[in-house]
């Protein structure tokens, strides 16, 4: 085998840690940013569609 | 006067100029009449025919009488578009501000197949070396696997410019053979029981417009300082998102989408065909290249399967994933989520799997990215 082989299996070996540790940070991303500002929209919409219905009547 | 003098370019044809204008017309076909990746299969297939006509305009020639250098538009269009990454970088834009990013928000875990995915792309690096390749070469045959075009152009333009054309021809055939290569892989590797899986997701889950637009910055931030080498392309993909989510640069959005993708993707598919000539596209390797793309394809897609079958192993009963659903970590996006969401339909007309295979899906597009950039950061350091 080449000493090209043996390159591409260290890089392989390390392109795949690579990419799911970046991959884990993303997901801890999103569940921070999921945490930390989480859709207000929902609890808002409720009232409103209510007072909305009300006003219509 | 003889017949070269008449007729330089129907003297000076080759028979690797002929096979090159039948590929163009067989990719013009293949873009029409079975609208595979048309967008790009079509210039692509022109070009192929423009530049393999000898002595064409469309690329540098010195001229016989003064021996002076006329430059060709293709070759122009190559130094300032493909050599620069500009065009493929301003289609990541185009991408960007095409992607909607809240699926996965509804579940996280569904990225880490972006990640798992993304195994054929290594796995056919080592195999390339052993076909004779250089590490670079080999790398960049490799990346047709992340199934993500503008990525195979950038990091084969930076490692393997010589096999610029061929890598490009295979990236984008096989995003357009997808719904064909990858049914009998999934097939292969899972049982029935398992393609009926259902999964529970929150189709219903809103995300506020705060974490839409804070997701791109920080993917963008985090990327560049661990791996900065792959900050065009994340950064450009982000870029591209963050108009699309800022809420107040829909023009500019909608533009992005549209014109932008549209013009550059003109561009691009042209461009590149100016790589096809004949004495470059017709050898050993071109066949090779292809044969490895496959072979790239069909890892991501057992990757992501297996990956999701061990991902079983440890979680609760509700929330084990359809396997399927791994084999959507590849970039062709929506492509590969529609492929799946239909092969579980056809086990289970009930079995409404399009949301999970949307998350994994744009999970792989972060991925093939992420791994563009990761091999243009740890290849120089070995080659």
């Amino acid at each position: 085998m080449s000493s090209d082989f043996y390159k591409a299996l260290e890089i392989s070996g390390i392109g795949i840690a690579g990419v799911f540790i970046f991959m884990t940070l993303f997901f801890f991303v999103i569940i921070g940013l999921d945490k930390a500002f989480p859709n207000e929209k929902k609890p808002k919409k409720a009232p409103q569609t209510a007072d909305e219905n009300s006003g219509d009547e | 006067m003889g017949v070269e003098q008449l007729f330089p370019a129907i003297a000076g044809m080759t028979w690797q100029n002929l096979v090159m204008i039948i590929v163009g017309f067989t990719l013009i076909f293949l873009a029409i009449k079975k609208q595979y990746e048309p967008t790009l299969l079509l210039p692509m297939g022109f070009g192929a025919i423009l530049v393999n006509i000898p002595f064409t305009a469309a690329l540098t020639q010195i001229d016989p009488a003064t021996g002076a250098v006329v430059e060709g538009a293709l070759d122009v269009f190559f130094s300032a578009g493909i050599a620069t990454e500009v065009f493929p970088l301003l289609i990541f834009v185009a991408i960007g501000a095409m992607i909607d990013f809240s699926p996965l928000f509804q579940r996280p875990s569904l990225l880490l197949f972006g990640a798992a995915a993304q195994f054929g792309i290594f796995v056919t690096m080592v195999l390339a070396t052993i076909f004779g390749f250089s590490l670079k070469e080999a790398a960049s045959i490799g990346i047709i696997g992340a199934a993500d075009g503008p990525t195979s152009i950038i990091v084969s333009t930076i490692l393997a410019p010589n096999l610029l054309g061929p890598i490009s021809v295979a990236a984008y055939s096989y995003m357009a053979l997808v719904p064909i290569i990858q049914p009998p892989v999934v097939k292969l590797l899972t049982s029935k029981h398992e393609r009926k899986m259902r999964m529970h997701t929150d189709a219903n889950k809103k995300v506020s417009r705060t974490v839409l637009v804070l997701f791109p910055i920080l993917v963008t931030v985090l990327a560049g300082l661990i791996a900065p080498s792959s900050l065009a392309l994340i950064g450009f993909l982000m870029f591209g998102n963050l108009i699309r989510e800022c809420g107040v640069l829909n023009g500019l959005s909608k533009t992005a989408q549209n014109e932008l993708a549209n013009l550059v993707t003109i561009l691009l598919g042209i461009t590149i065909a100016s790589t096809m000539t004949g004495e470059r596209f017709v050898t050993v390797d071109t066949l090779k290249i292809l044969g490895l793309g496959i072979f790239a394809f069909v890892f991501d897609t057992a990757g992501g399967v297996l990956f999701a079958k061990a991902m079983n192993l440890f979680l609760p009963d509700e929330k084990k994933i359809n396997p399927m659903i791994g084999a959507c970590g590849i970039s062709a996006f929506p492509m590969s989520a529609r492929v799946i969401h239909g092969m579980g339909l056809k086990e289970d007309p009930h079995n409404y799997l399009l949301m999970p295979a949307i998350s994994a899906n744009v999970g792989g597009q972060i991925g093939s990215v992420i791994v563009g950039g990761l091999i243009l950061l740890l290849v120089p350091l070995f080659a």
